[in-house]
């Protein structure tokens, strides 16, 4: 993460590598192409239209920001394609735009596809037209063509390529529309038999006579160069990186092929480059200040004027809907009930239509657990083993499957399709004076949200928060939402104890009611905890915000349901695997060995009796949460193994039997009940979690930070409700 | 080993003793007031007999000279020390601007940044951030040997009010007053007018807000005089459903901020309405070039535009 004070001046993120081994070679391929564009223009949907299921998704090098890559073939030629971060444009230090602009410029792709949506062409062309004053080989892809249609907006997309001098195809790539035309278009231009043109733009006049003189000067030095233009202006806005690539000569080497190994610059390049430097340098001090206000000036300028031969705009009804939709859920009055009801809904969904499935599941699987015991001891293995292999580590596997599954597959395409709709900028837009409050960025309510299906997602999805402090916060506090493997416990707690102080009309409506408190407790929980954490160890300003809302889409649904599924089983099946199974044998071990005629289980709970009960709770409990760290799921299993003296983890049947052991058996109370929910809100995050935050922030201080600072809170809490309500 | 690392840390020690020498002493040279060994004393804050002998050990080097009128750098010495300021304000433009620390901050950090840039670095930060003219207290950033290293400003406590100034220089000594301004929001490069003077306190006007300070703070403030933008408003007045005109991104409006709402197409010209608006009006959301961008307030606080009639 960000160190306080950077070293030395700013140089580029990331490490002093060879600028040209940013595109490794070829392998089978004929060409290499690249998409780039902005937020939001169904870039990733022309990306998997185009290469299907034969992509793999990694880091851009050094860096947290994803990177995906997949091939196809046209036009008897194979295609590797690698898509860019969306990006607003390349001129900024941010990290996407950097990685967009290097690879563009030093990766020297065969052809550059910019992806533009049509209904919002103006702000678009900004972007495309600072890809082509880097390269002449691009081709601009008008996506979302229906969508434009809906709205009224026409687009006359042989204007526009003559405009831009460079090829332009519309498409709609969620219909499937186009794309084989757009793959013409870039083989034409990949295989050189078709050479663009690109119509350069002006700058404004403080500016134009300064670039000019610098852009002979790069020209003189580095004739091989075919953007020195670009470059020109890169050097007067003070790119470190470029200064840089000048500097060392390095510039000289772009134009022949990637090398596999870093070679030295020519010396007359150095000196040339220095030159170079030096020019730049006296040519920047003469400007006026805001030397990029100018240039995107003249950019927006040019847009306009092609933006008016180009497109052409009618009234629309579809327009009209979206705005009165933004009216209602982001109205002042109504917008907070709503989101509300949303969030209360999609839990109701996911609760109650995971019910049944887990069931199903749990009986398939401890049923072939059965038999695989069955199947050991017939062959003869030990009991240790068997009990071993099928009594602990199989069925901790069974059971994370059984109960993380189902709600995991109905919360996270709905989630989805939330997103694909477009109504999770509303939510961050709603929400964004309290975040702000707190000294942290609106866009941590929809991390927030995520951390409700599972906190390790929560905390990937932070990247879309830019500045490392607030991105920090909001990975810290994920944990304080529940997530869907902490909710059986809660709502098991909620139904013996809350709801059984209810007549049975009123039962779920009470657990449900009390499930929501909880969730509210834990947002509340997150704002505070922000608020501590930006108050002290993350001090800072609050970075700047500006959220694009873009327009309501019709999701695919049966597309996003399946792809979401595919991921979520997939992420599951992985977890329950790595994790659960040590747990599962772990917690075998501790129920069979026996010392002095005791086992293990029942030694540890005791000696863990004293500390459990200063928090409200008992030994059982704590010793199950130790257990349960690499999963939250398998907590009242283990805490039922216990209590019953069990050699393996079980589940009770009914609820009235489960309160019987609780309640009567072991002395729970309603304190245990609150104090066990508050600790189950608030301790620290499972194992998979803890993990993703080492790989997010790749900080070991803030990775235990982000362990402990929640265990710390839970302690404190319980132990404090559990005091005062005892001298009550 | 140890004794190695001991003595680059006693040469670091020491550099930074010479450095922040020939910065006091510049600074007396550019006021007129020429410190002395016993005022280098107070500043370092060491004995005046170490004083003395740093004085001595640096002429000896010709990086000053000793009169009877007081210290005085040679070319060599103004060279250096001029490098020195240069770098720490830069690295304070740096923090305010591209980190994003607030205005208590930046003085402590820069006064330890500033011994460990190398020339290179420093040259590469000043084109990075663009070769400012000032730093975040309004001090101009000095390139060369005579350049002016403060304004030439009048003391709001002494302004006239009803005539619109723009504060060129807020002081950042004593901690107190400073705070004071931070917290009120008073910055270099803002207008302001002066609404009331009162004995004890001052009432300002930033064009939307009305802002009171003490009598102590304000005599810590530069201004000089300036023309007023005619018209243009905060776009953050903007009311639901109206439009306007953009004239200018506000001088305040720096760094990452800037450059998003550049890209974003946010420029002298484009036509924005203000179309949503959320609970307590910030964020609000305007229709900018097609698109929908949600700002908050302090930003589009930062925005000047002209009302344009509403369309038919």
């Amino acid at each position: 993460m960000q160190r306080s004070v950077p070293e030395g001046a700013p140089t580029a993120h990331g490490a002093q590598e060879s600028f040209l081994q940013i595109a490794p070679p070829l392998g089978a391929e004929d060409y290499t192409i690249t998409l780039a564009g902005n937020p939001n223009t169904g870039k990733s949907t022309v990306f998997n239209a185009l290469t299907g299921l034969k992509q793999h998704t990694g880091n851009w090098a050094g860096k947290t920001v994803a990177r995906a890559e997949g091939t196809l073939r046209h036009g008897g030629k194979r295609f590797r394609l690698v898509d860019l971060p969306g990006t607003y444009s390349l001129l900024s230090t941010s990290v996407d735009e950097e990685i967009a602009r290097d690879f563009i410029l030093f990766g020297q792709p065969d052809c550059t596809v910019v992806v533009v949506d049509a209904t919002v062409l103006e702000r678009n062309l900004n972007l495309v037209l600072q890809v082509l004053e880097i390269t002449d080989r691009a081709v601009v892809c008008v996506n979302l063509m229906d969508e434009a249609r809906a709205k009224g907006i026409e687009v006359d997309v042989d204007a526009l390529a003559d405009a831009l001098g460079v090829p332009a195809v519309a498409t709609s790539a969620l219909h499937g529309e186009g794309l084989p035309e757009l793959m013409d278009a870039v083989l034409g231009v990949a295989s050189g038999e078709v050479r663009p043109h690109p119509k350069r733009i002006e700058s404004a006049e403080p500016v134009a006579a300064g670039i000019d003189d610098l852009t002979s000067h790069v020209a003189q030095a580095f004739p091989k160069l075919s953007c020195p233009r670009w470059v020109a202006m890169r050097l007067l806005d003070g790119d470190p990186k470029m200064r840089e690539a000048v500097a060392t000569g390095q510039l000289a080497l772009l134009g022949d092929s990637p090398a596999a190994v870093p070679v030295e610059a020519p010396p007359q390049s150095i000196e040339a480059g220095r030159t170079v430097i030096e020019c730049a340098s006296e040519v920047q001090r003469s400007f006026p200040p805001e030397y990029r206000d100018h240039i995107v000036e003249s950019i927006y300028a040019h847009v306009e004027r092609i933006v008016a031969a180009c497109v052409r705009y009618t009234a629309s009804r579809r327009q009209r809907y979206g705005d009165l939709l933004d009216r209602i859920i982001t109205s002042p009055v109504f917008g907070l009930p709503i989101m509300g009801v949303a969030l209360a809904v999609v839990f109701w969904v996911t609760i109650a239509g995971a019910n049944v499935p887990s069931q199903m599941i749990a009986t398939a699987l401890f049923a072939a657990g059965d038999w695989g015991s069955q199947w050991f001891a017939s062959m003869g293995s030990p009991a240790w083993l068997t009990g071993f292999i099928w009594d602990g580590a199989y069925k901790a596997l069974a059971w994370v499957v059984a109960v993380m599954l189902p709600p995991m597959a109905i919360f996270f395409p709905l989630f989805t399709l939330l997103e694909d709709f477009g109504i999770l900028p509303r939510i961050a837009f709603n929400l964004d004076k309290a975040f702000q409050k707190v000294g942290a960025h609106g866009k941590q309510a929809l991390t927030m949200c995520m951390g409700f299906g599972c906190n390790a997602a929560g905390v990937t999805a932070c990247r879309v928060i830019d500045s490392p402090r607030e991105r920090l916060i909001a990975i810290l506090t994920n944990n304080f939402v529940p997530c869907n493997g902490r909710f059986p416990t809660l709502i098991m707690l909620a139904t013996i104890f809350v709801a059984a102080s209810f007549p049975p009309v009123l039962a779920s409506v009470a657990a449900a009611g009390t499930v929501m408190l909880v969730v509210v407790l834990g947002i509340g929980m997150t704002l505070l905890v922000s608020w501590a954490l930006s108050r002290t160890v993350l001090k800072g300003e609050a970075s700047h915000f500006t959220l694009e809302l873009p327009s309501y889409r019709r999701p695919k649904i049966l597309q996003t349901l399946y792809t979401s599924l595919i991921d979520r089983t997939l992420f599951v099946l992985y977890r329950a695997v790595v994790m659960a199974i040590p747990a599962g044998m772990v917690i075998w071990l501790l129920g069979a060995i026996a010392v002095g005629g005791e086992s293990l289980t029942a030694i540890v709970s005791r000696a863990l009796d004293p500390f459990g009960n200063a928090l409200g709770l008992d030994g059982v409990i704590i010793l199950a949460y130790i257990v349960a760290i690499p999963a939250n799921e398998i907590i009242v299993p283990t805490m039922l193994m216990a209590y019953l003296g069990a050699s393996t983890m079980l589940e009770l049947d009914s609820l009235d039997e489960l309160r019987a052991v609780l309640i009567d058996g072991h002395g729970w109370t309603l304190l245990t009940a609150i104090c066990l929910m508050l600790f189950s809100l608030l301790h620290n995050p499972c194992s998979t979690t803890i993990w993703t935050i080492w790989k997010e922030t790749r900080s070991a201080k803030w990775t235990t930070v982000g362990a402990l600072l929640p265990l710390a809170i839970a302690i404190a809490v319980t132990f404090g409700v559990a005091t005062i309500a005892r001298v009550f | 080993m140890a004794l190695f690392r001991s003595r680059r840390r006693q040469e670091r020690v020491r550099r930074v003793l010479v450095e922040d020498t020939l910065k006091h002493v510049l600074s007396g040279m550019d006021q007129d007031r020429l410190a002395t060994a016993k005022s280098l004393a107070g500043h370092l804050q060491t004995s005046h007999q170490e004083a003395l002998e740093l004085v001595a050990d640096m002429e000896q080097h010709r990086l000053l000279s000793v009169s009877s009128a007081g210290l005085r750098l040679t070319e060599e010495g103004e060279e250096w020390a001029l490098r020195i300021v240069r770098a720490h304000r830069l690295w304070e433009r740096y923090l305010a601007d591209e980190i994003g620390k607030p205005a208590t901050a930046l003085h402590r950090e820069a006064d330890r940044a500033e011994h460990r840039l190398s020339p290179d670095g420093v040259e590469s930060l000043d084109a990075f951030l663009g070769y400012p003219r000032e730093d975040p207290h309004g001090d101009p950033i000095p390139a060369a040997p005579g350049d002016r290293m403060q304004h030439d400003s009048t003391s709001l406590s002494e302004w006239e009010a009803g005539v619109p100034a723009r504060v060129v220089h807020v002081e950042d000594e004593p901690a107190s007053t400073f705070l004071e301004l931070t917290r009120a929001g008073v910055r270099p490069g803002m207008t302001i007018e002066v609404r009331e003077s009162g004995s004890a306190d001052i009432t300002l006007n930033d064009g939307s807000n009305d802002i009171v300070v003490s009598r102590a703070a304000a005599s810590r403030v530069g201004v000089e005089a300036v023309r007023r933008h005619a018209d243009d408003m905060p776009l953050s007045h903007l009311r639901l459903g109206e439009k306007g005109r953009v004239t200018r991104l506000d001088e305040q409006c720096r760094g990452m901020s800037r450059r998003r709402l550049l890209d974003l197409g946010i420029v002298p010209g484009t036509i924005v309405e203000c179309a949503l608006s959320s609970m307590f009006s910030d964020p609000c959301a305007y229709r900018v070039r097609g698109s929908m961008i949600a700002l908050r307030r302090d930003q589009s606080e930062r925005i000047r535009v002209v009302r344009e009639s509403r369309s038919i």
